[in-house]
């Protein structure tokens, strides 16, 4: 009866541990993001300038400022203000754009889709060349320096650097390209993101390769390396489960964080190639002060680098198995 | 007048453009009163002369003319996507550019910036009454007839306080539909300038019932606006372009469009907007930042067109309790060390003429053209020669006489405006020279533009430059601002109660050369005790592709149906 009891209770308390972890991890990260956001809030109101000035123009009487202010509500107090913010957005509603006059949800949704294409190319042409370099830097002895020099070297373009050499040989001189704009259509989208997604990929990807080859390289000069070897298991083979397996964790957790700072980085390239995406809207409202679009935006952010962290999470658990034995302790 | 931060073109708009855009500072003042300013007929649009326009040198006003039609244009628009299209809120470059495609104004402007009628016979009568007599079946784009209720519901939102462009028509009291073609203003005050405003966004008109549908998402993206135009509002990309169509039954033959479809591409970046042109995917464009000038001039794909404009660019003392403001004699030493030449080659690459008054010549009235350019020569002469070695030593000489303790004379400009910290620079660099520590100072955008219209934020610093555009072609559109006590831009506070009855009593004058008359004689005194000035008259500068000809060149295209105008070149 006993034994019963306690071959029953045993997984259920695996069970209702392992649901108290997730339900732990969500709540910290749901934490995370509502308090991002009240000092995102707060530091926007702190900032000096008042958007209304510039919405009205100079000669706009204090009345019509008052009535403006007051329909914002940026008469009130502030924590009031956050509090009506923070019960807009969980309805869906991100408020009204000062400078557009218009919703802010539907200005966002035009220009998401850009921005996650172009992150989203540009976080393929990463993980490919960023992966395959440093596995091939990793894994032939011959190919460490010059891909080290590479990388090296392709790490310290800036991005709008890059941008401009590349308009200037691919869409100037050669003409294969368009120099700008986003294109409309599936196809004539990854056409016109092509140059975009490259200029945002090539400092990522040396960042990306870099951390691969010395992963791999660290890899291989473990003893288990050695036995595997010795135990006359085919040369691929030892790589693969050996060498690749083990390497992967600081792999994923670099291209995991790396797609995340996409969105971050997305915006200089959307300026160079004149692509109205996130990027190119958060900047023109933090000029603005456009309140309503800085703290949607940067909720979407955000949000992004905690999915981010919360994917490269659970792929590390369930690559490494010491994490996933330890997870319930 | 209006100032606008620069930083939009910089794009390195950054900002800019951000917002920049944004930080327009629209003035314009209201008084005086001329006759009927528009009583020539007939349009213009196809006229392919050379004009010379208030005060500027001998600049094209149009290029070319249409040859033939086209099916499709791709425009861009450096000052990137508007915020809206509501036509009392288009003070902005890119805003008012595209309304005036869409939505046709009461009187319009020639490309030489005289007036004709657009939409209406428009006369003053009587300094306090304006007449506004519609022209018969013109139709929106609905097929709805416009009538006098449409004037008066789009006049009396213009006027609204609420709306950014209410301090245009400050005087106007009543607005009467007399009948179903006719409506007759009554201004509160003798006031010359709302006819001329006519002629610009203040006086676009459009459907009532369509505005009031749409509430207050009347010329956004969502909402639209419903106008006659030559052109339709056939989709708004937020974020991307705006897609125009032709209007098949525009009621003006002279701006019957050419093309079928336009896109406007919205541009933050100058690198972005040059590359684009260079590459043709962009086949024209007005405000062409001066920074992309050098890389145009040897473009392929099209030419650079510099045409007149009332653009300028002002230097002013930016505080009363700064020592320029304290002491005259070093404020004048100053200027007197600015080489404008130098200015207008190395910061404009030629695309500004020298500018020696408070003023600008291109800001000059047309109708009392003699006059200005008469009283403008004398100071001319006497200051020509600002920025030689020889206004250098004399400047060290005012600057050793005065009481000038060596404290910072602290410079603001705004942050992204490249134009403005350049020429911040070229004048810390000038000031040096003759003994003035000038310190630069950088403001974020929205600050900047605050620091415009708040003495508070102005507070210990001593120099502001601008970028700003007259509306109205008249003198006393932008010099009330400066001079009057208590006005916007009046930063050092001052106050010459003669000046003050001269400018009060020109507002009032009918006669334009008794009102140039009464201008200048007040300019006589200011320009002594000035602290302020126009370093530069700016040209227009657009660029339009080899396969398309008929543009405006001048700054006309800001008001007008620009772009009907432009079709294919001859052999295209």
């Amino acid at each position: 009866m006993t034994a019963v009891s306690v071959s029953l209770s045993g997984p259920r308390s695996v069970h209702l541990h392992r649901l108290r972890t997730v339900a732990k991890a969500v709540a910290g990260r749901l934490l995370t993001i509502l308090i991002a956001s009240f000092v995102v809030f707060m530091a926007l109101s702190a900032a000096p300038g008042n958007p209304v000035r510039l919405v009205l123009g100079p000669k706009a009487s204090p009345a019509a400022r008052a009535q403006l202010e007051h329909r914002l509500g940026l008469d009130q107090p502030i924590l009031e203000r956050y509090w009506n913010w923070l019960t807009g957005v969980l309805h869906g509603d991100f408020g009204i754009s000062l400078v557009y006059k218009t919703a802010v949800g539907p200005l966002i949704g035009a220009r998401i889709g850009t921005t996650l294409l172009l992150v989203a190319y540009a976080a393929v042409l990463i993980l490919i060349a960023g992966l395959g370099i440093g596995v091939l830097g990793g894994a032939f002895r011959r190919a460490g320096a010059p891909v080290a020099g590479l990388t090296g070297f392709l790490l310290g373009v800036p991005s709008f650097v890059a941008a401009q050499l590349l308009i200037l040989f691919f869409a100037l001189d050669l003409g294969w390209f368009p120099a700008q704009g986003a294109g409309s259509g599936f196809s004539d989208q990854l056409y016109h993101l092509t140059l975009p997604a490259i200029s945002l990929a090539i400092a990522f990807s040396a960042w990306v390769a870099q951390v691969t080859m010395t992963s791999v390289r660290e890899e291989r000069i473990h003893e288990h390396v050695d036995t595997a070897r010795g135990r006359g298991m085919a040369a691929p083979l030892v790589f693969r489960r050996h060498v690749l397996r083990n390497a992967a964790v600081p792999m994923i957790t670099v291209s995991g964080l790396t797609v995340a700072s996409l969105f971050a980085g997305a915006v200089v390239a959307e300026r160079a190639f004149n692509i109205g995406g996130l990027g190119s809207l958060m900047l023109e409202a933090v000029s603005g002060k456009d309140y309503n679009i800085v703290l949607a935006v940067t909720l979407i952010l955000i949000t992004v680098f905690v999915i981010a962290t919360s994917v490269i999470d659970i792929v590390q658990y369930l690559l490494d198995p010491r994490l996933s034995k330890g997870g319930g302790r | 007048m209006i100032k606008l931060a620069q930083s939009a073109r910089h794009r390195g708009r950054i900002v800019g453009a951000l917002v920049a855009a944004v930080v327009l500072m629209l003035l314009v003042a209201a008084c005086g009163s001329s006759g009927g300013a528009s009583s020539n007929g007939g349009g213009t649009g196809e006229s392919t002369g050379t004009g010379t326009s208030e005060g500027s040198s001998e600049l094209a006003v149009t290029f070319g003319k249409a040859e033939g039609p086209v099916s499709h244009i791709n425009w861009g628009l450096p000052y990137g996507e508007p915020p809206t299209l509501d036509p009392p809120n288009t003070a902005y470059y890119s805003s008012a550019f595209v309304a005036a495609q869409l939505c046709d104004t009461l009187l319009r402007f020639k490309p030489d910036l005289s007036m004709e009628p657009g939409l209406a016979e428009v006369t003053q009568p009587d300094p306090k009454t304006i007449q506004i007599q519609l022209k018969k079946g013109i139709k929106f784009w609905d097929g709805t007839e416009m009538t006098s209720a449409d004037v008066k519901y789009s006049l009396e939102r213009t006027a609204d306080p609420k709306n950014i462009v209410g301090f245009l028509f400050e005087s106007f009291g009543a607005i009467d539909a007399t009948d179903k073609y006719h409506v007759t203003v009554h201004l509160k005050k003798a006031d010359e300038l709302p006819l001329k405003e006519l002629a610009s966004f203040a006086g676009m008109i459009y459907e009532k019932k369509y505005a009031e549908e749409k509430g207050k998402s009347f010329g956004s993206a969502e909402g639209g606006v419903m106008c006659s135009g030559p052109f339709e509002l056939k989709k708004w990309n937020p974020g991307k372009d705006i897609e125009l169509t032709a209007n098949p039954d525009y009621w003006d033959p002279a701006y019957k469009p050419h093309a079928e479809s336009v896109t406007l591409d919205f541009f933050s970046e100058t690198s972005a907007l040059t590359n684009a042109l260079l590459s043709g995917e962009i086949e024209g464009a007005y405000e062409v930042p001066s920074q992309a000038i050098p890389r145009l001039e040897g473009a392929s794909t099209g030419e650079l067109h510099y045409g007149p404009a009332p653009l300028y660019y002002s230097f002013s003392v930016s505080s009363p309790a700064s020592p320029l403001a304290k002491e005259p004699k070093l404020y004048e030493a100053l200027e007197m060390t600015i080489d404008r030449k130098a200015l207008a080659e190395v910061v404009f690459h030629g695309a500004a003429e020298p500018n020696y008054t408070l003023l600008s010549k291109n800001s000059f009235d047309p109708e009392a053209l003699p006059a200005w350019e008469e009283a403008y020569a004398g100071y001319e002469k006497v200051r020509e020669n600002y920025g030689s070695s020889e206004a250098i030593e004399a400047a060290k000489k005012l600057v050793e006489e005065s009481n000038y303790n060596g404290e910072p004379l602290i410079f603001l400009t705004q942050a992204g405006d490249q134009t403005g910290l350049q020429v911040a620079q070229l004048v810390q660099q000038q000031g040096k020279e003759i003994g003035l520590d000038i310190t630069i100072k950088t403001l974020p955008a929205i600050q900047y533009a605050e620091s415009t219209t708040d003495a508070k934020l102005r507070e210990g610093t001593s120099i502001t430059s601008s970028l700003s555009f007259n509306v109205a072609t008249d003198p006393l559109e932008p010099l009330p601002f400066s001079v009057l006590p208590g006005s916007f831009y009046n930063y050092t506070e001052y106050e010459n109660p003669e000046v003050t009855e001269l400018i009060e009593e020109a507002k009032e004058t009918l006669d334009p050369a008794k009102r140039a008359a009464l201008t200048i004689k007040a300019q006589s005194i200011f320009e002594e005790e000035r602290s302020g000035t126009s370093l530069l008259g700016l040209k227009e500068v657009s660029f339009l592709s080899d396969k398309l000809s008929g543009m405006t060149t001048s700054f006309a295209y800001l008001n007008t149906p620009s772009l009907a105008l432009i079709g294919a070149a001859s052999g295209s």
